[in-house]
């Protein structure tokens, strides 16, 4: 029998394999050609779906830049790394411009076209201008109307937010993302907790949205069918084949891009080739059917981050930038189809003006930042002004078509800006990492670090690093000064485990004094507030979270209610409790929470059945203690057990880690291994753990 | 809580010292004025790049408003003296009003600003004045549409003061219900008894402090924010309207020069400060105000120079000045009276 999680992990699992997405690709071609009335009902549940994906993007780009330039202008390493992401953008922006301008020149997508075709062509526009343009006249002999185009100053004006909020309303992508840098580095430079707040409030953001993401992921087999059936239904067969040179030119120069991108990935990500197309299948299909390369972007970072390994950080930073600023797809076509309407209109074309279709398509491309669709196809007159050729006329043929070419746009700008992730940032390689760590430690060698399990057992002691003050359930002063609690009994049972001694080290010193101890070999693990990842940030790495006996509140359900609407989380003063509560005499929390609360209001019981026993006889309004500790009591009493029902815990969600340096990042795994043994080793014998009466 | 200073970066950076110089400010100003009246050609490559220094300052403005007073309310808040304090807001505000239109009445009065006019001169100058109305609005909405004054009473602006959505007022860059906003929300924040009352609080302090120096950034490229804005300016009013309303103009100066002064003894008096000082406190909000037209962009500078130069209390300037900022258009009171004043003896005397 499976449990119901590992039905909903299986269900959810099966959503968002490759597989699903390609049967229901296939479901998509075969509703959208022979069952066009079932397309028509599926559209608006398509574009609920895109919105969706829509809604993510602005948050998710103006928080992983802020947080993420944040986080570079902190760490000292930022110069070279700007300066290395810089040369590669703008090195394949031009690349890619230069390559489009070759495949309109090499292809003649507009010379030598048929009669037949060109009139095909006139009469489309004919038929499409009086739906879409009225006043627009096509005359493919006229000659081309000069118009006077926005020149690189005003686009430079447009970038700088005037209000931030009235960006972030009409959506001006360009404008935000020149905001968060410029937010993200004056964050970065802030001293003191202010800037850590606001990195960790932003990075919160990010880490929401890409949780809505993830869960918008799951239904994406069923986003597609609505899409693409509407898609496929409404592309009209005939201005394809009028069209068709065009098309298998910009396919053609696409498909050579994609396969160059593909490459550079396979090199750089040093996997196998299997592996790698593997990784991209999900973000090429999201691409190529939600034709949205910022609805993609998740799906672009988590192939580069989790399945191909490359560092999360940067990749967050230059995918959000590159995906914006790095239209790729939208410049090979720019390029393309400029050199298509000029041949269109038998205009003569000279290296000067070869170069105005390089440049134009480039800063043209870079100017469609945050615009889909036709609003993209608009922004074609940057290159056609230029050349003195009307947009006006030609837009309608690009629009009919904008099916078939928005797809492989959109597929270009996410590969090729991946590729340029690979080349700019580099993988999370837990070797190489440790040998940069290894080479700035004073003294320190590789092999010194290289393994955390042999260097405990050479030195025959577990060294536990943890801050001085009292961090119950974890860590607190117990009897005559050892320390007890889960943090405790857990490093003693990895110490066991491994044959050592255990000492625990607590030292008075703030967080960031802790992470440089353990990072400087000062200790092995790091306790206590090691779950706050808040405070530790990526500087250090995890082991999986261990068995906590959480520390919980005992409350008749009435009063639960009441106090949950005064506090949040683990939160407690005595305000919170307008009654006496109870605990256990020596106990940890006796010790804590006589601290905390006023004098007389604290009452002492010999055993926890006796404090239980008050609660429920209503002597003091709540106890004190730990959560398997309660429990297993409750359920020993039957008259407890009866009245469960009347019984509520407020608890502490949280979940505690050990810390490791990111150096003995490789002996995570033992250690995971001998904490999960620890954890299916106690979890049967909980009774025995928390003690018989 | 501790307050820090408000621009995040030491001014004393050599750099900075060199680009708010008053030798430099000076150079650049007679720069702009000679551009400005010599040089007319340049204006289509300056304004441009004076646009985007504008708009990298007004990029600023609400984030800088809304976190100055919010964590400056906050920390006010349940503090003994705080309704003293805004009581003496209230007085002052009034009182200031009052001698800031009795400043310009009683200019008015002597130098009789409308009359003696040439006949051609009064029609051209009706058509300029109604055409210009809208610039007393500069104060009030910082990017949003302009507001008719026309029927406005004092409850419909309270009315529209209050922001019935406070993401539309954002978006739109309208200060005044941003403004009430943000001191109900830090009234709020400064009340909570809860952790997240630290973390809103440091929220709000990290954004100001990270938008400071945003603008003490752009403090080096002050010389060249006074060329491009300036000169363009020098050039209109030097085109058309100085001529035939040099008495005009001249007797506002001198109204506002009597305020100026007024004020310039207030601060002086209350920051304890030598006059040297207060005065080149005053230069780079004086020099922002002036080249801007806009109060609130100059907001920052003001803060840094009330606070970091002249040690006023921190979280009350933070509180008043903003407050001050949006509703006392002391500037525009002067020039409201003015119009008024002028309007009517130009048509009394045909």
């Amino acid at each position: 029998m499976t449990s119901p999680k590992q039905q909903q992990n299986l269900v959810v699992g099966l959503l968002t394999s490759p597989w699903s997405i390609l049967v229901s690709v296939a479901i998509a071609v075969v509703i959208g050609l022979l069952f066009h009335s079932v397309a028509e009902v599926l559209k608006p549940f398509g574009l609920m779906y895109l919105y969706l994906l829509e809604m993510t993007v602005l948050p998710i780009i103006v928080s992983a830049i802020i947080s993420s330039v944040a986080g570079l202008a902190k760490s000292t390493g930022m110069r070279g790394f700007l300066l290395r992401m810089i040369l590669v953008f703008v090195a394949m922006l031009v690349a890619a411009s230069v390559l489009g301008t070759f495949g309109g020149i090499i292809g003649h997508p507009g010379s030598g076209l048929d009669e037949q075709t060109r009139n095909t062509l006139g009469s489309i526009v004919k038929t499409q201008q009086s739906q879409y343009a009225p006043d627009l006249e096509l005359s493919l002999s006229a000659p081309p109307v000069h118009r006077s185009q926005p020149g690189l100053i005003d686009f430079i004006v447009q970038i700088i937010p005037q209000n931030i909020f009235s960006a972030l309303a009409s959506g001006k992508a360009l404008a935000l993302i020149f905001f968060s840098i410029l937010f993200g580095i004056a964050i970065g430079l802030l001293r003191g907790e202010q800037g850590e707040s606001l990195i960790a409030l932003f990075d919160g953001f990010f880490k929401a949205f890409q949780k809505i993401i993830a869960w918008l992921m799951v239904v994406l087999p069923f986003g597609l069918i609505c899409l693409l059936a509407d898609q496929i239904a409404s592309t009209g067969f005939h201005i394809l084949l009028a069209m068709l040179k065009f098309i298998l030119i910009f396919y053609a120069v696409g498909l050579i891009v994609v396969l160059i991108d593909i490459a550079i990935i396979w090199q750089r990500s040093r996997e196998s080739l299997g592996t790698v197309m593997r990784a991209l299948l999900d973000p090429i299909i999201v691409s190529l059917v939600t034709r949205s390369s910022f609805a993609t972007l998740p799906t672009a970072i988590k192939a580069l981050e989790q399945k191909l390994g490359f560092y999360e950080r940067s990749t967050n930073l230059f995918l959000s930038l590159g995906i914006t600023l790095g239209r790729f797809g939208n410049i090979i076509y720019f390029a393309v189809a400029a050199l298509f309407v000029a041949q269109l209109y038998g205009v003569g074309m000279d290296p000067s003006r070869y170069a105005i279709v390089v440049i134009g398509s480039l800063f043209g491309g870079i100017a469609t930042a945050g615009a889909s669709g036709i609003a993209t196809l608009n922004l074609l007159s940057i290159v056609l002004g230029p050349l003195g050729l009307p947009l006006e006329a030609v837009l309608i043929i690009f629009i009919a078509i904008d099916a078939i070419a928005d797809p492989l746009r959109t597929l270009l700008i996410i590969i090729t800006n991946m590729a340029a992730n690979a080349l700019i940032v580099p993988k999370t390689d837990p070797l190489n990492r440790r040998q940069t760590v290894a080479a700035r430690l004073p003294g320190a060698t590789i092999e010194e670090h290289a393994d955390l399990i042999s260097r405990i057992r050479k030195r025959g002691e577990l060294v536990v690093l943890g801050g001085a003050r009292p961090f119950p359930p974890v860590c607190a002063p117990g009897i005559e000064g050892l320390h007890e609690g889960s943090g405790v009994e857990q490093a003693s049972g990895i110490a066991a485990a491994l044959g050592v001694k255990l000492r625990l080290d607590l030292r008075p010193l703030s967080p960031a004094e802790l992470v440089l101890a353990l990072k400087e070999g000062g200790g092995d693990l790091l306790l206590g507030e090691s779950n706050a990842r808040s405070v530790f940030g990526e500087e250090l790495a995890y082991t999986e979270p261990y068995l906590t006996s959480k520390d919980a509140i005992l409350l008749t359900k009435a009063c639960l209610a009441e106090v949950k609407s005064m506090t949040d989380g683990g939160k407690t003063s005595f305000k919170t409790f307008s009654r006496h509560v109870g605990v256990v005499e020596n106990s940890v929390h006796a010790r804590i929470w006589k601290r905390i609360f006023p004098a007389g209001k604290v009452r002492e019981y010999q055993t926890v059945v006796e404090m239980v026993d008050s609660v429920l006889n209503g002597e003091v309004q709540a106890a004190f203690s730990t959560e398997v500790e309660l429990r297993y009591w409750i359920a020993k009493r039957p008259r407890w057990s009866a009245s469960a029902s009347c019984l509520g815990f407020s608890n502490l969600p949280a979940e505690y880690r050990f810390a490791v340096a990111t150096s003995d990042v490789l002996s995570l795994p033992a250690l995971n291994e001998i904490i999960a043994d620890l954890k299916s080793r106690i979890s049967p014998i909980l009774p025995a753990y928390v003690g018989e009466q | 809580m501790k307050l820090e200073s408000v621009f995040p970066f030491p001014r004393t950076h050599p750099r900075i010292r060199l680009a708010v110089h008053p030798i430099s400010l000076l150079l650049a100003v007679g720069v702009a004025a000679l551009i400005g009246l010599k040089a007319k050609w340049l204006f289509p490559g300056l304004e441009p790049i004076g646009s985007i220094y504008l708009f990298l300052l007004e990029m600023t403005v609400i984030p800088i408003l809304m976190s100055a007073m919010v964590s400056g309310v906050a920390a006010l808040v349940g503090r003994a003296g705080f309704a003293k304090m805004i009581a003496r807001l209230l007085a002052a505000f009034l009182v200031m009003a009052l001698v800031v239109g009795g400043a310009g009445v009683a200019v008015g009065m002597l130098g009789s600003p409308g009359s003696r006019l040439e006949r051609q001169n009064q029609a051209f100058l009706a058509d300029v004045v109604s055409s210009s109305q809208k610039g007393s609005d500069l104060t009030v909405s910082v990017s949003g549409p302009a507001v008719s004054h026309r029927h406005t009473t004092l409850l419909d602006l309270l009315a529209q003061a209050v922001p019935r959505n406070v993401f539309s007022s954002l978006a739109g860059g309208r200060v005044l219900p941003i403004a009430l906003f943000s001191l109900f929300l830090g009234l709020a924040i400064g009340l909570l008894r809860e952790k997240q009352q630290g973390l809103l609080l440091r929220v709000a302090e990290g954004t100001l402090r990270a938008f400071s120096a945003i603008n003490a950034w752009l403090i080096y490229l002050l010389p060249v924010g006074i060329i491009c804005l300036l000169a363009p300016q020098v050039g209109t009013i030097a085109g058309s309207i100085v001529v035939p309303m040099l008495r005009f103009v001249a007797l506002f100066i001198v109204a506002a020069a009597v305020c100026l002064v007024i004020s310039m003894l207030i601060i002086w008096v209350r920051s304890a400060r030598n006059p040297a000082a207060v005065l080149r406190a005053m230069v780079e909000p004086s020099l922002y105000a002036f080249i801007t037209g806009n109060s609130l962009i100059s907001l920052p500078y003001e803060l840094g120079a009330l606070t970091d130069r002249l040690h006023f209390r921190r979280e009350s300037t933070q509180f008043v000045q903003p407050v001050m900022s949006v509703a006392g258009g002391y500037g525009s009171i002067v020039f409201f009276v003015w119009r008024r004043f002028f309007s009517r003896s130009s048509t009394v005397r045909p």
